[in-house]
């Protein structure tokens, strides 16, 4: 019914892969509880867990992905597919070795994901113009072209997210009285005064801290620490402050005399982009719907002319 | 009177809450032993909290495990040897990364067998799908 290299082995490649995915979190998830319901040991299954086993799962299906629309159906050819993708792929290897040279620190993993994201984005792209033929075309392209490349796209999207946010987050702690400044990540954060509040079943203490992007003041945030008499343990409120195309989150940590605070920053590049990427996909997939709907509403019509040319 | 005995009772309630901070942060001297002490405390699950590693949760045990940590890095412990006191403490669910031993053989090989069961059912797929004959397409390609 089809060759080996042909887009339902692409269909079943991807389905293999996420399935395979799916699996293992579900093994990871479950296993801690069986083994104490088993034997009465306590473990925990953390995130070095799923770096290690799903996180290459979905680099080889990001590989792998640009070459499924590419495919035909029954017999495709995996050479004319790596031809329509070769400008993707190089614009991949330049986007990577850019992401070695100019982002600190180094990381051969955050270069890998630079160049699946490229190369699912370009790929996506190249998808579009192959079937458009022109710039000028594209906007006449059915529902189901779009599908694919909003929904592989947007996974690009999303892994330039997850290598800023993992790959080259910063932290800093500072140990501030008010007046004092620290220092994180090209932002400097200035803690102006704490205060006590009172909310309806806690006590809190929330901080003033003015925010300086290289050197202009660019917003306040208002962390806050909270005490709930009926918990007897303190929460923290951290504030989080999203511009644009990174996310700051400012923790009020622990006091200390005179007024002094232990306040921990973190800041997470490209984090929106984990937000942005999953939106597209389910853009995607909605296109993808419409473009089923609209399939199956011209094909009432197809099948008996279809049928009458078989026998 | 009541309003002295109401400020008593309250201060009673939220003493303990307050109180309860660990022990307090001071960051090691030497930036690279910090951040061996940041790496390492991502590493390990805090104890009492859901899902929090002790460098996020802002517990009372976490503080104090944190100040733990950089305490015996500062004396010139192993990131191992650190870590194996902390499993002998409170046991392996300390450890965000679960250790390979014997009882934890199927969680760590049960993907790779699924992924060999999936593989197989994959190429299996294929190959049959070479051999059947050709059937008409009713459906047109889409992109």
């Amino acid at each position: 019914m089809h060759e080996p290299v042909s887009r339902e082995t692409g269909i079943l490649a991807n389905n293999f892969l996420l399935t395979g995915a799916a699996v293992t979190t579900m093994i990871g998830t479950l296993y801690p509880l069986a083994l104490d319901a088993a034997t009465g040991t306590k473990l925990s299954v953390g995130p070095p867990f799923y770096a290690i086993t799903v996180v290459p799962l979905f680099a080889i299906l990001a590989v792998l992905m640009p070459f499924g629309p590419m495919l035909t159906w029954r017999r495709g050819d995996a050479r004319a597919a790596m031809r329509l993708l070769r400008w993707a792929c190089g614009a991949a290897i330049l986007a990577s070795i850019a992401a070695l040279l100019l982002f600190s620190p180094v990381s051969i993993v955050g270069a890998i994901a630079v160049f699946l994201g490229t190369w699912l984005i370009g790929g996506s792209a190249a998808g579009l113009f192959r079937r458009a033929g022109s710039l000028r075309m594209m906007r006449f392209l059915p529902a189901g072209a779009w599908a694919s490349a909003l929904a592989h796209g947007g996974l690009g999207v999303l892994a330039f997210g997850v290598a800023g946010a993992t790959v080259w987050k910063s932290e800093n702690a500072g140990i501030l009285r008010p007046g004092e400044s620290m220092p994180i990540a090209g932002y400097e954060l200035r803690l102006d005064r704490t205060e006590q509040v009172t909310g309806p079943n806690y006590v809190a203490d929330r901080a003033t801290i003015t925010v300086f992007a290289n050197g202009r003041e660019d917003g306040v945030v208002h962390p806050e620490k909270r005490f709930y008499p009926a918990e007897q343990q303190p929460t923290t409120y951290s504030s989080i402050r999203t511009t644009g195309l990174s996310d700051l989150h400012v923790v009020l940590s622990e006091p200390r005399e005179g007024g002094t605070w232990v306040i921990r920053a973190y800041v997470n590049p490209l984090a929106p982009l984990i937000w942005l990427g999953a939106v597209i996909m389910a853009l995607g997939g909605i296109f993808g719907i419409l473009a089923r709907l609209r399939r199956t509403r011209s094909s009432r019509v197809a099948v008996p002319a279809a049928a009458g040319i078989a026998q | 009177m009541k309003g002295l005995v109401l400020a008593a009772v309250l201060l009673v309630l939220a003493a303990p809450a307050r109180a309860a901070e660990g022990a307090p942060f001071q960051p090691l001297p030497d930036p690279a032993m910090e951040a061996r002490a940041r790496a390492l405390q991502k590493e390990i699950r805090c104890p009492v909290c859901e899902v929090q590693s002790i460098e996020e949760s802002n517990a009372t045990l976490a503080a104090d495990l944190r100040k733990l940590i950089r305490d015996r890095i500062a004396a010139g412990e192993s990131d191992e040897q650190i870590k194996e006191f902390l499993v002998s403490r409170y046991g392996a669910f300390v450890l965000m990364q679960p250790p390979v031993r014997g009882d934890t053989v199927l969680l760590w090989f049960g993907p790779l067998l699924v992924l060999f069961a999936g593989g197989a059912v994959v190429a299996i797929t294929v190959a049959r799908a070479k051999r059947r004959p050709a059937v008409p397409e009713l459906e047109s390609e889409n992109g």
